[in-house]
């Protein structure tokens, strides 16, 4: 996640950004639009159990004036109320964006009541691994708090 | 390409890399599950997070695009999405965001699916950036 939140700045200029949750991670290559249209264009999608409301946040992050969006939010994420959901919160907590802020009341109240005694200590004691295990396994590495991404490797 | 954890990683342009993905083949546990009914409800939280998004888009004078999303071509998805597929060009024309309309409206073969209904293996992944290209670029989106 720290990736996808820091690579964007690298970028100077007008780009372009894909949000959505994971089926444009594991459906989209920007590396073909950004070919056609040259100019930087940014795969921004994470999991999509995160909720709309944390990957409308988490792009809003990353815009800037003049750049381009294209958002392709799955169908399950049209519909209902997973504002707050235990991914995002943990997630949150453990980046400490402050996505909190942007709710209303009563999910303010819903984002806090996921926090049982228990789970604050063990976040406080050891976020990082509280954030991904939130995360799920495969489809959510991308979402593990910025401590745990690696850049284990650079061929580019 | 950046290794985030495991086996998985990213390119530059945060795509993930096939190597995972391009020797997997689907199976009996790929089978497609119904899924409920649903319906755009412009009061449900989730849609107006979404608008919110555009509305700070455009404040922040950026273009917004929006898309079908990709999704497994069968008779139980096609029945469950019906209505969001019908209705999603019309809602972002309403909050004036031009639509990208692909070919089976985002509706994906299975031998380009990838686990689940909503990814896509290397293959699929490509094909349908490609025709995201050709609509960029021959309605000169951006």
């Amino acid at each position: 996640m720290s990736v996808k939140a820091d690579a964007p700045e690298a970028a100077s200029g007008k780009r372009l950004f894909i949000v959505r949750g994971s089926g444009a991670l594991f459906g989209f290559r920007a590396r073909i639009i950004e070919d056609a249209i040259s100019i930087p264009v940014v795969n921004a999608s994470l999991h999509g159990g995160l909720g709309p409301g944390y990957l409308s946040f988490f792009a809003e992050q990353l815009l800037r004036r003049g750049d381009v969006l294209l958002v392709i939010f799955e169908y399950p994420l049209l519909t209902g109320d997973t504002l707050v959901n235990d991914r995002a919160t943990f997630v949150s907590w453990a980046r400490r964006d402050g996505y909190w802020h942007t709710l209303d009341l009563s999910h303010q109240l819903r984002f806090f009541r996921s926090f049982t005694l228990r789970r604050l200590i063990s976040l406080s004691r050891n976020p990082p691994r509280e954030a991904s295990r939130a995360g799920g396994s495969a489809r959510g590495v991308l979402i593990c708090s910025p401590s745990e991404v690696t850049f284990a490797s650079t061929t580019t | 390409m950046f290794s985030v954890r495991g086996d998985l990683r990213v390119d530059d342009n945060l795509d993930v890399s096939d190597e995972r993905r391009s020797n997997f083949a689907m199976d009996s546990r790929n089978l497609p599950a119904r899924q409920p009914q649903l319906f755009l409800d412009p009061r449900s939280p989730n849609l107006q997070s979404i608008l919110g998004l555009i509305d700070a888009a455009k404040h922040m004078v950026v273009t917004v695009y929006a898309t079908w999303p990709a999704v497994r071509d069968h008779e139980l998805y096609r029945e469950s999405y019906k209505r969001l597929v019908d209705s999603l060009p019309l809602f972002y024309g309403q909050v004036d965001v031009p639509f990208i309309r692909l070919e089976k409206r985002g509706f994906i073969p299975s031998k380009y699916i990838y686990k689940t209904a909503f990814h896509l293996n290397s293959i699929g992944a490509t094909q349908r950036t490609r025709f995201c290209r050709c609509a960029v670029c021959t309605d000169n989106l951006v």
